[in-house]
């Protein structure tokens, strides 16, 4: 992640900061940190091959900082778009319903 | 104008709002599908085969049974070349082929094409979940029942506002109670609901009210996302917010989102919504970083016309961002190599425009959602719709209006034209 909220007015700010520059807070720069990892434990498995996807790309792809980023995401790993697919999964999966998606298997078309 | 800011609309203008006849251009005028054509393919870079569409989001026909009167495509009938069956399972293949885990099935109505339950067998017969978005008016319990035995995930049943405002937005009278009505359909036939709501000048007043009888219907998840000038919504533009009115939006959503989470309610903002206020931790606090990434058309998703045109995102325009057609080239190739799909990809902080050039967050941000400001100005990169902008300018004295100076032409997922007024705060 490159920003963080300000702590006292709570708008985001880059980690480089020494002060915020809405309120003038001083504060700890920080450095620079991958978005937190999706708990996976317990979680359907969509949650941890999206997150999977999302963190690393394909396999033998180079790396790339144009990456898909991961806070088009939630914390569950349902991505989130304009005409709303429900994101309830972690919670339809806690209940025991969900059998997580097959793993892709190669490209095709 | 009332002094109320979560109320822009005066009594009497939202009362003549609400009474008005609906234009008649804004009646469905498809006739024939105008010819496409599409920028040729580009060479394929190792770069483009990191990004899978998880989501996608597919209009499966354009007929529909509601007449909404802010509706992006225009949707009515149905196109005159839909993809057919067979067409349809082949794409569902391929989407399963680049990567794809969800399919949210849209319209018009999914349900009114009599192979819709293929469609979302085939869906999940690929290892994919398959969602819809729906106004629910059809949904009868039958039709609930054919969808589950199908293999339906979940729906997400739109719903604006109170009763009247949703029955005026969504052209129907008697719609709000089918929304409704089919939220219970779905649920007892086993399929999880969800609920999203459009927010303009009609429903704003009206979110907070929106808690308890989502919370009755025992909705757990709530979307919500700004109405935007395209399609049907640029023949009434003073239904749309202004820029600054956001200044009133946030707050009030700050306020929404525990009151919703207190009846369990999960409020997930669009990508539209605004970006970088002091309440951008209530609103998007449980995506990962905390805070939006920009657009995600082209990188995480994919859009499709019922005629098989594909998209980096389903609510783009036709014109400006078809990336070529599933009956004249894989999908696997447009999605790697169109250079409409690659737009979000390349786009850097040098294509940014106007005050988005210069902020604090054009990095991180990007202007945010393509689709809200492309439809505006003709070319995306300059975004209005933001409230850390409307607060810089509100410390400046000054606010920002959109203003309509041309009429959309008439055509699925079209746009007008609108100029930007920059003016001191009345």
């Amino acid at each position: 992640m490159r920003l963080h909220p300000c702590p006292e007015c709570h708008r985001h700010i880059k980690n480089q900061e020494t002060a915020c520059p809405f309120c003038g807070t001083s504060v700890t720069p920080r450095e620079e940190t991958l978005a937190p990892a999706v708990r996976v434990a317990g979680r359907a498995a969509i949650v941890f091959a999206t997150a999977a996807a999302m963190a690393c790309g394909k396999k033998d792809a180079p790396p790339t900082p144009a990456a898909p980023d991961a806070a088009d995401m939630t914390s569950s790993g349902t991505v989130v778009a304009v005409y709303g697919p429900p994101p309830q999964w972690e919670e339809i999966h806690e209940a025991g319903i969900v059998e997580p998606p097959k793993p892709r298997d190669g490209g095709s078309g | 104008m009332t002094n109320d800011p979560l109320r822009p609309l005066g009594d009497d203008e939202r009362s003549a709002i609400l009474a008005r006849p609906r234009p008649a251009r804004s009646l469905p005028l498809l006739e024939q599908q105008p010819k496409r054509r599409y920028l040729p393919l580009a060479e394929a870079r190792d770069s483009d085969r990191q990004y899978e569409p998880l989501l996608c989001v597919w209009e499966v026909t354009l007929r529909c049974d509601l007449a909404c009167r802010h509706c992006g495509s225009r949707a009515g009938h149905a196109r005159p070349d839909e993809l057919s069956t067979e067409e349809c399972v082949e794409l569902v293949r391929q989407l399963a082929g680049i990567g794809t885990r969800e399919v949210a099935i849209i319209g018009g109505e999914p349900y009114l094409r009599d192979d819709w339950t293929t469609i979302i067998r085939a869906i999940k017969d690929h290892g994919m979940r398959a969602t819809m978005t729906t106004g629910g008016r059809g949904l009868t319990p039958e039709r609930a029942r054919e969808a589950a035995d199908a293999g339906m995930w979940a729906v997400s049943v739109s719903i604006d506002g109170s009763r009247e405002t949703h029955d005026r937005l969504r052209g129907v009278k008697g719609s709000y109670d089918a929304a409704f009505a089919a939220l219970t359909n779905l649920r007892e036939a086993g399929i999880h609901v969800a609920t999203n709501t459009q927010i303009n000048r009609l429903t704003m007043p009206e979110m907070i009210g929106m808690v308890e009888p989502l919370s009755a219907a025992r909705i757990r998840s709530w979307q919500i996302q700004l109405t935007v000038a395209m399609g049907r919504a640029v023949d009434e533009p003073e239904v749309l917010l202004q820029p600054y009115d956001l200044l009133a939006l946030h707050p009030m959503l700050a306020e929404l989102v525990p009151l919703a989470k207190s009846k369990g309610i999960d409020v997930v903002a669009g990508n539209n919504v605004g970006y970088f206020g002091p309440h951008e931790t209530a609103l998007r606090g449980r995506t990962r970083t905390g805070y939006p990434g920009g657009c995600g058309a082209g990188r995480i998703t994919i859009g499709i016309e019922a005629d098989g045109t594909i998209k980096g995102c389903p609510s783009l325009t036709t014109s400006g961002w078809s990336g070529g057609n599933i009956r004249e080239t894989p999908l696997k190739e447009i999605w790697e190599r169109s250079p409409k799909l690659r737009y979000t990809r390349d786009r850097t902080v040098k294509d940014l425009w106007g005050y988005c050039a210069t902020c604090y967050y054009a990095d991180e941000c990007r202007a945010g959602c393509t689709w809200t400001s492309d439809v505006l100005f003709g070319k995306p990169g300059n975004n209005p719709f933001c409230h850390h902008r409307a607060l810089e300018m509100k410390k400046k004295g000054m606010r920002e209006r959109i203003v309509r100076v041309e009429e959309a032409p008439g055509l699925p997922f079209d746009q007008g034209k609108f100029e930007l007024i920059e003016e001191a705060i009345p």
